[in-house]
């Protein structure tokens, strides 16, 4: 009976935690293929967050690249700027695109040259700690 | 009240008629013998503009001066090759615009690196010629790239960030005529199909 109990609160408790801890999903992502010289390539996507709470992006690592950033270009005074972003909120029911002219994943030094095709995971992580990895696809052209 | 509205309505008229008045005198005015007609992205100059001789140094150690550029059309863009966004979908764009005309009409695609700290040599000449082995390619002290930038329209500026610098610059297709004058800047965002169908306007095609 005790256990019974056990199981019915973990299972009680393991639904509402289930529903609020829905991760922040991916559309789409992809990095725009670069001359293998590139010092530096742009990691896109759409960015939903299905949740009932904003999440924070704050950073992002793989294997592939020495050091991945989150920049966003803008245009001012006629001139095509970047800067660095230290975080990027995704508003609960909400989504942001990162996109070229836009916000981006700075892709730093890949560590060997990435062919059209190839697929690289990326570890996104957020604000509370949570990390998620993502396969992005190198390709020429923005997908669809 | 009423007077007001008036006023703001004979001011209303009175900009549309100058503008009416400036676009006439654009078309009408002496040397011109472009047309904004028709052009859905191109902004022209009212005359096309001769541009001062310059000399850069391509990536193989030949220069870029002014006569490349004469006798052919040219589109002429700014960038660096350490820049993840802008620049690779220009180049696309521009290698897009390029192949959509047959080769003996094509216009010649020059990129101009304003990054002549990083960009130097078969760094540049790989990077630019992963889009088109048939694109020039340049850079120079910045002394002249400044000369030439400002004489194109264009601006660019080295800013210094936490971990070293970032390159603003223009991110306007500019068009240069087989006479070596500045024609017009097409700017961002590029269609490659509507550049295509200015320039070939432009060439009276």
């Amino acid at each position: 009976m005790r256990l019974l109990a056990l199981i019915a609160f973990l299972l009680l408790r393991a639904i509402p935690a289930a529903a609020s801890e829905e991760g922040v999903t991916v559309e789409g992502p992809w990095i725009r293929l670069a001359p293998p010289e590139a010092r530096v390539m742009a990691g896109y996507g759409l960015l939903r967050n299905p949740g009932s709470s904003d999440r924070v992006l704050v950073g992002a690592e793989s294997e592939a690249f020495g050091a991945i950033e989150i920049h966003e270009t803008y245009e001012q005074d006629g001139l095509m700027r970047m800067r660095r972003l230290s975080e990027l909120p995704i508003p609960a029911g909400g989504a942001v695109a990162l996109k070229p002219g836009g916000p981006h994943l700075m892709l730093f030094r890949p560590s060997k040259p990435l062919p059209e095709g190839a697929e690289v995971p990326i570890r996104l992580r957020f604000s509370e700690g949570e990390e998620q990895v993502v396969v992005f696809t190198v390709r020429a052209e923005p997908p669809g | 009240m009423s007077i007001r509205i008036i006023a703001v309505i004979l001011a209303a008229a009175a900009a549309a008629a100058i503008g009416f008045f400036l676009a006439g005198g654009g078309r009408l005015g002496p040397g011109a013998s472009l047309t904004p007609e028709g052009l859905k992205a191109t902004r022209l100059y009212p005359t096309p503009r001769p541009l001062p001789e310059f000399t850069l140094e391509r990536p193989d150690g030949r220069p870029l001066t002014l006569a490349d550029w004469r006798g052919r059309w040219n589109l002429v863009f700014i960038g660096f090759t350490h820049c993840p966004d802008i620049c690779p979908v220009a180049l696309g764009t521009l290698r897009d615009i390029e192949r959509r005309f047959p080769p003996e009409r094509a216009p010649q695609v020059t990129f101009i690196s304003v990054d002549p700290e990083r960009d130097r040599g078969e760094t540049l000449e790989r990077y630019v010629g992963f889009f088109n082995p048939r694109f020039l390619a340049a850079t120079g002290d910045h002394d002249s790239l400044q000369r030439l930038t400002r004489a194109l329209g264009l601006v660019y500026l080295h800013r210094p960030t936490e971990d070293g610098y970032e390159v603003d610059h223009s991110a306007s297709i500019v068009i240069v005529d087989p006479q070596g004058r500045l024609v017009g800047a097409v700017p961002p965002p590029h269609d490659p199909a509507v550049v295509a169908a200015d320039l070939a306007r432009l060439m009276g095609g």
